[in-house]
């Protein structure tokens, strides 16, 4: 036994040793080309996804000699927030990573986000005055940045050309007319009727869309959601909060809008040509553009601003934006900084590229350039950078958050009839108000 | 009523033939032993007759009814098996209640049977035991119990004595004996073991190869074996076997010569026998050692009995000649005996296998 | 002599030294740390303050813990007995079975169980789909019209519990098998000459000899469906998580979503209590009756 044993040793010492070897040579060559990595990790699949791969990878043709981001797509919602928030806890986060803006008060709170100081922001020449007020202090928890906005997201209505033009839903500019109003709308939905059997085409199960369509209505009526006080739904917003959910509940009992229907689905009836409208986010936009590209869309699609139903145009909204992790125990150095700080900047600075995907930059000068003012559809709703509405600031709001799924477990129910309206709003804000406490 | 009779039974598993064309009559109250080495099909006959396993052809009639075409339980047979197959989770009295439980008995009528059976095997005090809890020899008897209980046309055993120890197989022996003998039942006993068969059995029926080779009384086919195969395997030490060189007729009978030793003249009659590839066949307590005997030999290995001596003694030809002499024989392993041969107990065999005795 | 004996006892605790390290580290120490969290405000990462029984008071107050217990009871029910009896129905017949035919039936009932959770997932989704599913068919002949079962609430337990059924009963099948086969031919054999009917054969020789695997297989059905979280967890995808909410996933709620480590720890020592108290109780029952 022992004579076995001996040579054993000395070829795992020598196995050790080529291993040490090749290690040294690998670091080596970094070292000489003294070129930095950014891990990135982001959420964006799909459309959203292929745009920013296109955008990374001219930033690292851009940087060939310095700085290369090394991309991370991790699943949307609850699974990024998740392993980012636990990631950070054990120093094995990013050095960068996409962050929704709605979040920012829950990342705060649980530990998962540093501190972006604004001289650091200011030598690549991101500020205040750079970004929409509302904007840029999305990004804020107690006056410090702890994110900056990429882009302003929001919901808008798409709509099929040709049988809006079939049920004189037209206007002489091309654009479509007559559907400002609860009432109105709901007349438009009966004319269109006649040309489909699901005039309107809107996600009718779990979160996302109800939440964000409920948010729109609620907030065309100055609804509250998250009083000063603390309270969910103050007293004088409840009838507010019924009326804007009983007008979405009067789409699927007309037979207007598809009962318990998905997010996929919803996108399907309106890519089928089934429906005439569908409410989604702009996000959907590449993949009408890409559709109608391969001449696979079947018809002429636009994109508006959502119609005011009630007093006052008012529009959801959140923004992708830029953290950085507090990845603990990790000393960050200075170069790493620079690297990072310079990725943000210049992601911002080409965010034209990004607009292709539907969004809105969130970076002034993009904004107000004559390129994006030309783009379309985006220049169509552009208005609503102007009626955003961005979600509570409140831990227990942002995307997959415990409102969100208040919103699956009580607006999407009383879309569908499983439950009055009155009904859902009480028992939403008993919900949240008993998790808030 | 509860004769069985077998009417050219066969059985094959597929392509493998295990049994071919077995006939037999059992008369109602025998106690018929199924005797022959491993293999030769007497187990799957008795299983046929039980109904556990299914007749490729021919028929089997039980008490005047055809059954081989009927379930098991509709046979009226009653079975015990080598590892005695008692239902582990139940109390001996449940394991020897539970035949008539399914056909409905009254309670007490099956309390009274129980009972009644236990006494007679003796097995009263272990009523309320499991299994689990019993000897090899205990089971043995509870498995005869559940037997018994049923009251059945005819009892099936398949080798029951095969998984007691030596002792205990003598004794249980004679405790079936003692119980036949008290309930009259038609009793099929499957066995190897040819001391079993002989005390055991009104009739043997000797199995080797698929067929039956000889059915008879106990003595029948120890004195007059049907074939050499039959007067090979049955009787210790197996009869002796020489090839026969020579016949001739003296007055009638035939005289076997073999080996270069004088011509042994027989009770066999001359005519009818073959002339060529003849064995010689004699049992050791008929070649005796004796001083004037005309067969001569060399002892090569002598067996001391105690209340007899065998043997065995070596011919010319090289062939085996097992002869016997008293508990006290003075013979020596190498010394040179002469044997003396009745041949009033001599057969021959053709090469067929086929015997050839003594007038009847 | 003695020396001998002392070093069988050096040697013995040697071997089990790295059972009991790895047991401590990976389950001891984690479970008290997991009873200590509960008496904290602990986020999900990193340590919080001691605030005494709190959580526990909460919890009991807390409309959607009793929603998770009552959820999960009821997936127990609809699960536990089905599965076992189910398993023990298809075992049989299977048992019947010779040769290459029994290995084949028996592969195809096992394959479902090597599936893992979100392909059986996948799969049933499709198989219910409103649009497409081939679970379609009999459903609107039954209620008239397509009818979204992931979506409505009183189908929605029901139906995770046959999906669960499906996907897991094959390992059952299999204890059942190998318990059926340990059972020797010659009982059933004698049972046939008893005159008892296939019933009879089932009720007083098949049931009471595989009792001992069927007590097993309860138990471990009990344990592992008490803690049912993947197939809810991805069939309420898209829907309404509350009202069909179970216990692990409302800890999976309140650690990841909520950030409510602390919190999520009280009621991971609730379902930690619940599975001992449930468990030990249907054991001595069990037992009794498999002394009965």
């Amino acid at each position: 036994m022992a004579l076995g044993f001996t040579p054993r040793e000395d070829n795992v010492k020598n196995l050790f040793k080529i291993a040490m070897l090749s290690t040294v040579a690998l670091l080596s060559v970094g070292g000489v080309q003294a070129k930095e990595d950014v891990v990135w990790w982001d959420f964006l699949s799909g459309g959203d996804g292929v745009r920013m791969k296109a955008l990374i990878e001219q930033f690292n043709t851009e940087h060939a000699d310095t700085i290369t981001i090394q991309p991370t797509t991790l699943e949307w919602g609850t699974p990024f927030y998740t392993k980012v928030q636990t990631s950070a806890a054990v120093g094995e986060g990013p050095d960068v990573m996409t962050y929704h803006l709605s979040r920012v008060p829950l990342g705060v709170q649980s530990g998962a986000l540093a501190e972006i100081s604004a001289t650091d922001l200011a030598g690549v020449g991101l500020g205040p005055d750079t970004f929409a007020p509302a904007n840029w202090e999305a990004g804020q928890s107690d006056g410090k940045q702890y994110a900056v906005p990429f882009d302003i997201h929001s919901i808008v209505l798409y709509y099929n050309k040709d049988k809006l033009a079939e049920a004189g839903l037209l206007g002489a500019d091309g654009l479509p007319t007559g559907l400002d109003g609860a009432d109105n709308f709901m007349a438009a939905l009966e004319k269109l009727k006649a040309g489909s059997d699901i005039p309107l085409s809107v996600q009718t199960s779990g979160d996302g869309t109800p939440w964000r369509v409920f948010y729109s209505l609620f907030n065309q009526e100055d609804g509250v959601f998250l009083g000063e006080d603390g309270t969910f739904f103050p007293e004088e917003s409840i009838p507010k909060a019924v009326k804007a959910l009983e007008t979405m509940a009067s789409w699927v009992e007309g037979g207007f809008a598809p009962a318990l229907t998905e997010y996929e689905g919803s996108v399907a009836l309106f890519t089928s040509g089934e429906s005439a409208l569908h409410l989604n986010g702009v996000w959907e936009v590449p993949t009408m553009t890409d559709l109608a590209a391969k001449g696979e869309l079947g018809f002429e699609w636009g994109a508006i601003a959502i119609p005011t139903f009630f007093d006052h145009p008012a529009t959801w909204a959140d923004s992708h934006g830029f953290a950085i992790p507090n990845n603990v125990g990790k000393e960050v150095t200075p170069e790493k900084k620079a690297a990072v700080l310079e990725v943000i900047s210049w992601m911002n600075k080409n965010s034209l590229a990004w607009a292709n995907a539907g969004h809105i930059p969130a970076y002034s000068p993009v904004r107000d350039s004559e390129e994006f003012k030309t783009m379309q559809p985006n220049a169509t709703y552009s208005i609503l950078a102007d009626t955003a509405v961005f979600d509570p600031k409140s831990v227990l709001a942002g995307v997959a958050s415990p409102v969100y799924d208040a919103v699956a477990n009580y607006i999407a129910p009383a879309m569908n009839g499983e439950m009055s309206a009155q009904e859902a709003i009480d028992e939403m804000k008993a919900d949240l108000q008993d998790q808030a406490e | 009523m509860s004769d069985i009779v077998l009417k050219e039974v066969s059985k094959s598993f597929g392509a493998v033939s295990v049994l071919d064309k077995v006939s037999m009559h059992i008369q109602s109250g025998e106690f018929i032993v199924f005797l022959g080495p491993s293999g030769c099909g007497k187990s799957t006959l008795l299983r046929m007759i039980a109904g556990l396993e299914d007749v490729t052809e021919g028929e089997i009639h039980l008490g005047g009814r055809r059954v081989d075409q009927l379930p098991p339980n509709e046979r009226g047979v009653a079975m015990v098996f080598q590892n005695y197959a008692l239902y582990p989770h139940m109390t001996v009295r449940d394991n020897m209640s539970f035949g008539l439980q399914n056909v409905g008995t009254p309670k007490p009528e099956i309390i009274r049977r129980v009972d009644d059976a236990a006494r007679m095997l003796e097995i009263t005090q272990l009523l309320e035991r499991k299994p689990a809890q019993l000897s090899g020899g205990q089971r043995q008897r509870v498995a005869i119990g559940r037997a018994i209980v049923r009251d059945p046309k005819a009892f099936l055993l398949d080798e029951p004595l095969s998984n007691l120890d030596a002792g205990l197989r003598v004794r249980t022996r004679l405790e079936l004996a003692q119980l036949h003998n008290r309930i009259r039942a038609t009793m099929i006993f499957v066995t190897h073991d040819q001391t079993e068969a002989m005390t055991l059995a009104t009739r043997i029926v000797v199995m080797n190869n698929r067929r039956i080779e000889q059915i008879g009384t106990p003595m029948e086919i120890y004195s007059r074996p049907a074939t050499r195969f039959v007067a090979g395997f049955v009787g210790s030490p197996a009869m002796s076997f020489l090839p026969v060189t020579a016949v001739s007729d003296v007055g009638g009978k035939a005289a076997f010569s073999f080996a270069g030793q004088t011509p042994v003249t027989t009770s066999v009659p001359f005519a009818g026998l073959p002339t060529s590839s003849l064995t010689f066949g004699i049992r050791a307590e008929a070649a005796l050692v004796d001083p004037n005997g005309a067969i001569e030999g060399v002892a090569d290995v002598v067996e001391r009995l105690g209340e007899r001596s065998l043997i065995y003694t070596r011919l010319a030809d090289g062939s085996t000649l097992v002869a016997e002499d008293n508990g006290v024989s003075t013979v020596q392993a190498g010394d040179p005996v002469r044997i003396a041969i009745d041949g009033n107990a001599a057969m021959v065999f053709d090469d067929a296998g086929k015997a050839y005795h003594a007038a009847a | 002599m003695i020396r001998d004996q002392r070093r069988e006892w050096v040697a013995a605790y040697l071997l089990i030294l790295p059972f009991v390290l790895i047991y401590g580290v990976l389950f001891l120490w984690p479970t008290v740390q997991m009873v200590y969290l509960s008496f904290t405000d602990a986020p999900l990462i990193g340590p919080g303050k001691w605030i005494g029984i709190e959580n526990y008071v909460e919890m009991f107050d807390d409309r959607r813990f009793w929603t998770s217990v009552r959820n999960t009871s009821y997936f127990v029910a609809l699960t536990v007995i089905p599965n076992t009896l189910i398993g023990l129905a298809i075992a049989m017949m299977v048992s019947r079975l010779k040769g290459w035919q029994q290995s084949v039936i028996l592969a195809m009932f096992f394959l479902p169980y090597i599936l893992p959770v979100s392909v059986v997932y996948r799969i049933w989704n499709w198989m219910f789909d409103l649009q497409f599913g081939i679970m379609q068919y009999p459903l609107t002949w039954i209620f008239g019209k397509a009818t979204p079962v992931f979506r409505t609430q009183w189908m929605f337990m029901p139906a995770v519990a046959l999906v669960t059924i499906w996907w897991t009963c094959g390992f059952n099948i299999l204890l059942f098998l190998s318990g059926l086969r340990s059972i020797s031919t010659d009982i059933y054999e004698a049972a046939a000459l008893d005159n008892a009917s296939r019933w009879t054969i089932f009720r007083r020789i098949t049931w009471p000899l595989i009792w001992p695997v069927t007590a097993l297989v309860l138990t471990i059905q009990l344990i592992l469906q008490l803690k049912i979280f993947d197939q809810v967890y991805l069939f309420v995808q898209g829907g309404r998580p509350d009202p069909s909410m179970v216990l692990v996933q409302y800890i999976y709620n309140s650690a990841f979503q909520k950030n409510e480590g602390g919190y999520a720890a009280t009621i991971s020592v609730a379902l930690f209590v619940i599975v001992i108290v449930v468990s030990v109780l249907q054991f001595q029952f069990l037992r009794a009756r498999g002394e009965k």
